[in-house]
């Protein structure tokens, strides 16, 4: 099987949003999405990695995220990037779990579980006592607020006066009034805070039986995450903004993070949640993956979370779910009485629902084999000609540069690469590849 | 699908070896594997893990890990029963690659390369004497190893000089003596082949450093086992007086155990047993712990030929393996014997994999052997683990009590983790 073309599509409302779509040359279509910066996540897909992954082998999704990572990563990793190689990411798990008939629990090493339990996030400052309730009778037994975010932008974050602080107190003594301990509550404050605040916040929610504090402050410290740890009983989690096993690692290690929430479509997609959860199985603590972000990443999350034993809830937007997610995907993701269930579907679990391409405001994008980079060896950049015995030092350095050459050039022409490329010293330039 | 039956094999011939196939209702069998102590392994398998897994699904093999590993946890986990998990998980992952028609390492990632170096393990079998003789004529051993496109090589020339005080005590003249093979070859040949010195743990600390301040200048691949891998600080002391890489070798157990030595500084290289410390599912992991802090791996192998088949796809599908070990007189001697396809050696690599599954069987002739012995069980029980009778449990019209007073119970709580 080879990948015939990258598509990505994007609508005016969620502007933010964004779907690549694999197509490959048997006709089967691998899905993903991510989430903020759409346009610049487009370019990324087609002017970057679209010519990496043209006319390649779908299933070698290791090699695959591994050379999207270090093409972006000469420049220092993150941001947009990441977030395309997320989607195709999930796009590619999406073909082969398609291709064998199975969802993407069965590759990632089976289920230990064939539901999770959600929370729902969001609530009013006034009324979410009588939001606890519906969500209660709902089925749904934990909640997600974030009232301390809008007080923070007066001081930066630096100060909180005590009224301020009864006043973000409100809402969840309004909820513990209602309906006493039967609904779990979590804080989340986006990161607004600087330390001796976060840790006032945190310590004056102690007896609220808070069920994490979700980044209270900036994650750009590791150190200062764990003296909030330490500082408080209830458990610190961290961070849909932090990127990579490389990033999260530090805040596992070191105790900041008691419940790691990474957010699949930033990060790295499944390969990389998938490491995640994994290391932080080492530490004994939990994931619960972020979603506010689409209904793709609900999917590709619940497959993270049938497979993963240290999975202890997953997120969803109750007004995204039967808002916005409806008019995008079919099916939806399969949340019920409280529970997200195990995918059913072959792949991810979902597709774009045509109707998607009849909107006014769709805007396509289509990168075709046409784009793949000639001369640059099957095997991309991971194990190219290393370890060849017979090869002498020169070609040896040969076939270790010309890849990233080729790129270059690539890059260095626009769009296009040159067809005028000699194939002949390309050919000399790989004897090194490992065929 | 569900698992019908599962089936050990051990021959008298490898009393340390032992197979395991998972059967399943549909005909399709898993093979695994592993290597020492393998009349306790057996028991492990029919008597411990086997009733956990008959008449469920083998697809759910993290779930299967999972029971298995908290089974043997309750009185620490380790020994016997983690080859036995290590053995059963491997058959696992070969059931479902057969079934959904991909090698093992197309199902955990996909393909990051399609060979992977291998290094030599000097050994005696049959015809091959090449570890013994490796003390009389050093660089022909190397030659013929670099004749084969092979690299690399692992030798032990300490083990032998360590039991006259059992590594209390080291003398000059004997550490001198034990290292002539590596200074000749170095000497005749220079760089042109990697060597890795393991110690299989006989040292104390003091004379490991020693050891390693003595090989410094001959540029080695790795250092092995110069001291067992109890203590992590130790390692720790032993890594900061040599700049030649410290391995966490194969008797690290889990990830669990891996964690340690990768995050601090006790070690650069990680050498788990795949077919000890936990299976293909365990080895993955322990690769991403690496990959973490930059660290390779370098699967062990010197246990039988399942497990190189299962070490190929992890090293297929995993960016940080550094190199495979093999043991040709191993591999010529008798793994063939036990099954086909063999896997493939070509210029100095292991080739991927290429059939579905693990991408081999084990030949019928083993079971007919005269000296096998084969145990099949097919007892199924309910798990301890989802048992509503546990001791710890409150009674039976409690539980039910507890279960229907309110409706976040009554939707979610028989939905427990084990159900």
């Amino acid at each position: 099987m080879k990948i015939s073309n990258i598509e990505t599509v994007r609508v005016s409302d969620p502007a933010d949003a964004i779907w690549v779509r694999v197509h490959t040359d048997t006709g089967l279509i691998g899905l993903g999405e991510t989430w903020y910066a759409s346009r610049t996540v487009e370019s990324a897909v087609h002017d970057h990695f679209a010519p990496l992954i043209v006319g390649r082998d779908p299933f070698a999704i290791e090699r695959h995220w591994l050379n999207m990572f270090r093409l972006s990563d000469h420049a220092g990793y993150g941001g947009a990037e990441l977030r395309a190689i997320s989607a195709i990411d999930m796009a590619l798990w999406d073909i082969k779990g398609q291709a064998a008939g199975v969802p993407v629990y069965e590759l990632l090493g089976g289920a230990v579980r064939k539901k999770i339990r959600v929370y729902a996030t969001g609530g009013p400052f006034e009324g979410c006592g009588d939001l606890a309730k519906e969500l209660i009778e709902d089925g749904i037994v934990a909640m997600k607020i974030g009232p301390t975010i809008p007080v923070a932008t007066p001081s930066e974050g630096q100060y909180l006066a005590p009224i301020e602080l009864d006043h973000v107190l409100k809402p969840f003594r309004d909820i513990r009034d209602a309906v006493g301990g039967d609904i779990k509550i979590a804080n989340d404050g986006h990161g607004k805070w600087a330390l001796p605040v976060a840790i006032q916040i945190a310590k004056e929610m102690e007896n609220l039986d808070i069920m994490w504090q979700e980044d209270l402050m900036p994650l750009l410290n590791p150190h200062s995450l764990r003296q909030l740890q330490e500082a408080t009983t209830t458990p610190v989690c961290i961070s849909e903004r932090l990127l990579t096993r490389w990033q999260l690692r530090e805040f596992i290690e070191n105790g900041a993070a008691q419940i790691v929430m990474p957010d699949l479509i930033w990060t790295g997609g499944i390969t990389e949640t998938h490491r995640i959860a994994v290391l932080a199985s080492a530490h004994q603590v939990p994931v619960a993956p972020h979603d506010a972000t689409g209904p793709v990443n609900i999917f590709a999350c619940a497959q993270i979370c049938m497979n993963s034993p240290n999975a202890m809830i997953m997120e969803h937007v109750r007004p995204y779910l039967y808002g916005w997610y409806g008019e995008m995907v079919d099916p939806l993701p399969p949340i019920e009485n409280g529970w997200l269930h195990a995918p059913e579907n072959p792949g991810i679990g979902t597709r774009l629902r045509p109707e998607v391409f009849d909107r006014p405001d769709v805007e396509t994008r289509v990168t075709g084999v046409d784009a793949m980079i000639p001369g640059m060896s099957d095997e991309g950049w991971v194990g190219v000609g290393l370890y060849d015995p017979n090869i002498s030092t020169d070609n040896f350095s040969a076939a270790m540069w010309s890849d990233m050459e080729n790129i270059f050039e690539f890059r260095a022409q626009g769009s296009r690469f040159d067809e005028q490329v000699d194939t002949e010293t390309d050919e000399a330039q790989n004897t090194g590849d490992s065929k | 699908m569900i698992i019908s039956k599962i089936e050990t094999i051990r021959v008298a011939q490898f009393p340390d070896l032992i197979f395991v196939q998972v059967h399943t209702d549909t005909g399709l069998t898993g093979l695994g594997e592993t290597w020492y102590a393998a009349s306790t392994v057996e028991s492990a398998i029919h008597d411990h893990f086997g009733p956990l897994l008959v008449g469920r699904d083998p697809f759910e093999i993290e779930r299967h890990w999972q029971t298995m590993f908290r089974l043997s946890d309750h009185a620490g986990y380790g020994g016997a029963e983690l080859r036995a998990i290590s053995a059963i998980d491997v058959a696992l992952w070969d059931i479902k690659g057969q079934s959904l028609n991909m090698p093992i390492f197309e199902i955990i990632g996909g393909g990051t390369r399609n060979r992977i170096k291998v290094y030599n393990t000097l050994g005696v079998y049959g015809e091959i004497d090449e570890a013994h003789k490796v003390w009389s004529d050093p660089v022909e051993v190397a030659k013929n190893l670099l004749d084969q496109g092979i690299t690399g090589m692992k030798m032990s020339p300490t083990d032998f000089i360590s039991r006259e005080s059992d590594g209390q005590l080291l003398f000059q003249d004997d550490l001198d003596w034990a290292l002539r093979p590596i200074r000749e070859i170095r000497e005749k040949l220079g760089m042109e082949i990697d060597i890795a010195n393991d110690a299989h743990g006989k040292w104390n600390l003091p004379n490991a450093m020693r050891i390693v301040r003595e090989l410094e200048s001959m540029r080695l691949m790795w250092h092995e086992e110069l001291i067992s891998p109890l203590n992590e600080e130790a390692h720790q002391r032993l890594q900061a007086v040599t700049s030649t890489p410290i391995a966490a070798a194969e008797r690290l157990m889990t990830r669990y155990q891996h964690r340690r030595f990768i995050e601090s500084s006790a070690a650069r290289i990680s050498m788990p047993d795949l077919t000890w410390t936990g299976g293909i599912s365990e080895v993955k992991k322990i690769a991403v712990i690496a990959s973490a802090h930059q660290k390779p791996i370098a699967p062990h192998d010197c246990v039988g030929p399942v497990n190189m088949m299962a070490c190929a796809h992890i090293a297929m599908a995993t960016p940080n393996v550094m190199i495979m070990e093999y043991n040709r007189a191993m591999h010529l001697g008798w793994y063939r014997d036990f099954i086909e396809p063999d896997f493939v050696i070509d210029g100095g690599f292991l080739m991927a994999p290429t059939e579905p599954g693990l991408g081999t069987r084990l030949k019928p002739s083993v079971k007919a052997r005269p000296d096998a012995t084969v145990r099949v069980s097919s007892g199924k029980s309910e798990s301890w683990l989802t048992s509503v009778d546990r001791y710890t449990y409150p009674p039976k019209e409690l539980q039910s009590e507890f279960v229907h007073s309110t409706k976040r119970r009554r939707t979610g709580f028989d939905a427990s983790y084990y159900n």
